[in-house]
């Protein structure tokens, strides 16, 4: 059963206190009724001491009633029964008047107990023992007569029983009233106390996915929900720091796609808009081309990089001629490289082998090398090498990379390139790509300036420390 | 008219100033927000085709620091972010319009048309001297009801004589809005033109529109 708090914690106080108050009407009434019938014994026994003395003996050993009449025992309404019966043999030695021959009950031993009385009503008994008092002390009393008179008091409990039915009535009724009285201050007490939960789940149910960036706050917060408070902020803000971030990478993917779209579009309409010579068209042909093995290659990319955030990528394990992996990843690059006069030494040794995934490790070293060569000054030097400590090192002699960008260089299209490059190069994802793959292969990329100039990147293994 | 392409895809930069080229505008081209910003301040400018995101300094800056020293050029917007917020920031920072990447040519040229007759205030796109209607929606001329063809060069130079009608147009002027920086700058180019103009609109018309002003310039209008 899912209940409210509120009933909750109303329901159990409650609760609590029916028992202390049945607790506290038994104690009353238990005092009650033993007071009770502590008079009414009282009476009886002094009854039947009245009774022991109209009670005597004769010299020869023989008992003898004299009933010198007693109010109590003659009111008709409620009558109080006597009964005394003497040794030896028990013989009835005396009735209360309106017993007439009946008999009234009685234990083997002298006690209170209750029982019907003769006229049917309910009646507690009174039953005590006597001895004889034997005046005369001259002769031996005789063994049969040793045994005690026995004396039952009774007198009908209606009365006491209608009084403790009240008392019960009484204290239920009270009980009712006060638990009742109770539950009501308990529920708002409850409910004033639960205020700041309220207030607390009111302010959760305001944020949604367009309001990440608030933050609950709720006035007079008891301490308790001050960390589940903390915490769901501090959800909130990562929350928020993700879409946010993911709102970036879908506007800036828009933005990598729209831009070359842009410009295959403006080729191909102003190609369109006359009559182009053959040589003309080709150029214009050529020209998309060059847009859509970009794009193509962004694309790809991108679809990379989706594939490793959904770690849907299986990693190989096989031995890798880490220069001729260079090589082949250099060779695509060699005309661009060459018109812009750059050198590159690959330092590896020819028979260096490595353990790893050709195909993603290609992908790293070719975007590593491709970055090399946009942001590299023309005539520059781009060169490779492996140390103890570094598995791969790509070095640059291009333009420092500004200190703010150095921590970020590896984002999703961080523009890197608005504050590097003089030329409107589109940084992409190379190098997030890198990012996301280098784990995959147990490296860790890190890019630095070096105080000489120019810029390594280099990958560390993951068991290894980076100096910075 | 004279516009600069500030945009740093180089691919799309290269065809739109290829496609305004021949449309008849004469095109500076760049990639580079600084260099854009030098360009302007050396040029007037008749329209800046502009390019939000660009390395060093980005085409709002660009915008802001052009109106603030004056400039009145048409500026249209060029962005691959198509939120409101974007396009907002761009058209209060002085843009007169935008447009979201990728566009359709023919509309950057409509757009391109409509913010230069706002700039000159011919509103309805027709200008009219005597019987003479230029069309500049439909790059067309008549004169006495009679279509004129004119080329791309031509028609150029009579619509900017046109729209300062009335005006003397100095030949600084003419040059610095009709001839880009990939221009040969033989100052005969401009004479050549002004009589083939001559030939097609005057010729056999006995009130001259193209009036010559010695040591001063042009002036295109029905009076002296």
């Amino acid at each position: 059963m899912r209940r409210t708090l509120r009933f909750r914690l109303t329901v159990s106080v409650v609760a609590a206190l029916a028992i202390v108050f049945a607790g506290f009407s038994a104690l009353v009434y238990t005092g009650f009724a033993r007071a009770l019938w502590r008079a009414f014994d009282e009476r009886l026994a002094s009854e039947s001491a009245a009774l022991a003395k109209m009670v005597d003996e004769h010299s020869d050993f023989t008992f003898y009633f004299e009933y010198t009449g007693f109010a109590d025992f003659e009111d008709a309404r409620r009558p109080a029964y006597f009964q005394i019966w003497r040794p030896p043999k028990d013989k009835v030695l005396a009735r209360s008047p309106l017993l007439g021959q009946g008999d009234l009950p009685r234990r083997p031993a002298p006690t209170v107990f209750h029982d019907r009385l003769p006229d049917g009503r309910p009646g507690r008994y009174y039953q005590a023992a006597l001895v004889g008092r034997w005046h005369s002390k001259s002769r031996p009393i005789p063994p049969a007569l040793r045994s005690p008179l026995i004396i039952v008091v009774a007198r009908a409990t209606d009365e006491v029983d209608a009084r403790l039915v009240r008392m019960r009535v009484l204290l239920g009724s009270f009980g009712m009233v006060a638990l009742l009285g109770s539950a009501a201050v308990v529920a708002f007490v409850v409910s004033r106390g639960l205020r700041p939960a309220a207030a607390l789940g009111e302010a959760i149910s305001r944020i949604d996915g367009t309001r990440l960036g608030e933050r609950i706050t709720v006035a007079d917060l008891p301490r308790e929900l001050e960390p589940p408070v903390a915490k769901l902020n501090e959800t909130l803000a990562r929350l928020d720091e993700f879409f946010a971030r993911e709102r970036r990478f879908t506007a800036d993917v828009s933005h990598e796609l729209r831009t070359p779209l842009a410009g295959l579009r403006a080729i191909l309409e102003v190609g369109a808009s006359r009559e182009r010579t053959a040589e003309e068209s080709r150029a214009i042909l050529e020209d998309a081309m060059a847009v859509v093995r970009q794009m193509h290659g962004l694309v790809e990319n991108l679809l990379m990089l989706a594939r490793v955030d959904a770690r849907e990528m299986e990693v190989a394990q096989e031995p890798v001629a880490l220069w001729a992996l260079v090589e082949d990843c250099w060779r695509p690059l060699g005309p661009q490289a060459r018109a812009r006069r750059l050198t590159f030494t690959n330092r590896l040794s020819p028979d260096d082998t490595v353990t790893t995934d050709p195909d993603k490790l290609r992908i790293v070293v070719a975007n590593l090398l491709s970055n090399a060569v946009q942001y590299t000054e023309e005539g520059g030097r781009i060169e490779v090498q492996r140390s103890d400590e570094t598995w791969l090192d790509v070095y640059d002699s291009g333009p420092p990379i500004p200190a703010e960008a150095l921590p970020r260089l590896f984002e999703r299209f961080y523009r890197g390139d608005a504050a590097r490059s003089s030329a409107g190069v589109h940084c992409g994802i190379g190098l997030a790509l890198v990012d996301a793959l280098c784990p995959l292969l147990g490296l860790r990329p890190l890019a630095s300036n070096l105080p000489d100039g120019g810029v390594r990147f280099r990958l560390f293994s993951s068991g290894s420390h980076a100096d910075g | 008219m004279r516009v600069l392409v500030v945009e740093d895809y180089e691919p799309l930069a290269r065809s739109v100033a290829k496609g305004l080229r021949e449309a008849g505008y004469a095109v500076d081209v760049t990639g580079d927000g600084e260099e854009a910003l030098g360009f302007t301040e050396t040029n007037p400018y008749d329209a800046l085709v502009l390019d939000l995101m660009l390395p060093k300094v980005d085409g709002l800056t660009i915008l802001r620091k052009l109106r603030s020293r004056g400039d009145r050029a048409a500026v249209l917007l060029l962005t691959a972010r198509d939120r409101v917020a974007d396009r907002v920031a761009g058209l209060d920072a002085g843009a007169d319009d935008y447009l979201v990447k990728p566009f359709e040519f023919a509309e950057l040229l409509a757009r391109l048309r409509a913010l230069i007759r706002r700039r000159y205030q011919v509103p309805e796109g027709i200008i009219r001297a005597a019987d003479l209607e230029l069309d500049t929606t439909a790059r067309a001329v008549r004169r006495g009801g009679t279509a004129i063809a004119l080329s791309a060069r031509e028609y150029a130079l009579l619509e900017f004589l046109a729209l300062h009608k009335g005006q003397v147009v100095t030949r600084a002027e003419i040059w610095e809005h009709l001839y880009d920086f990939a221009s040969d700058p033989s100052s005969n180019v401009l004479d050549v033109y002004i009589g083939y103009l001559r030939k097609k609109i005057d010729h056999k018309h006995e009130l001259k529109l193209i009036h010559t002003r010695r040591g001063l310039g042009y002036l295109f209008g029905e009076s002296e």
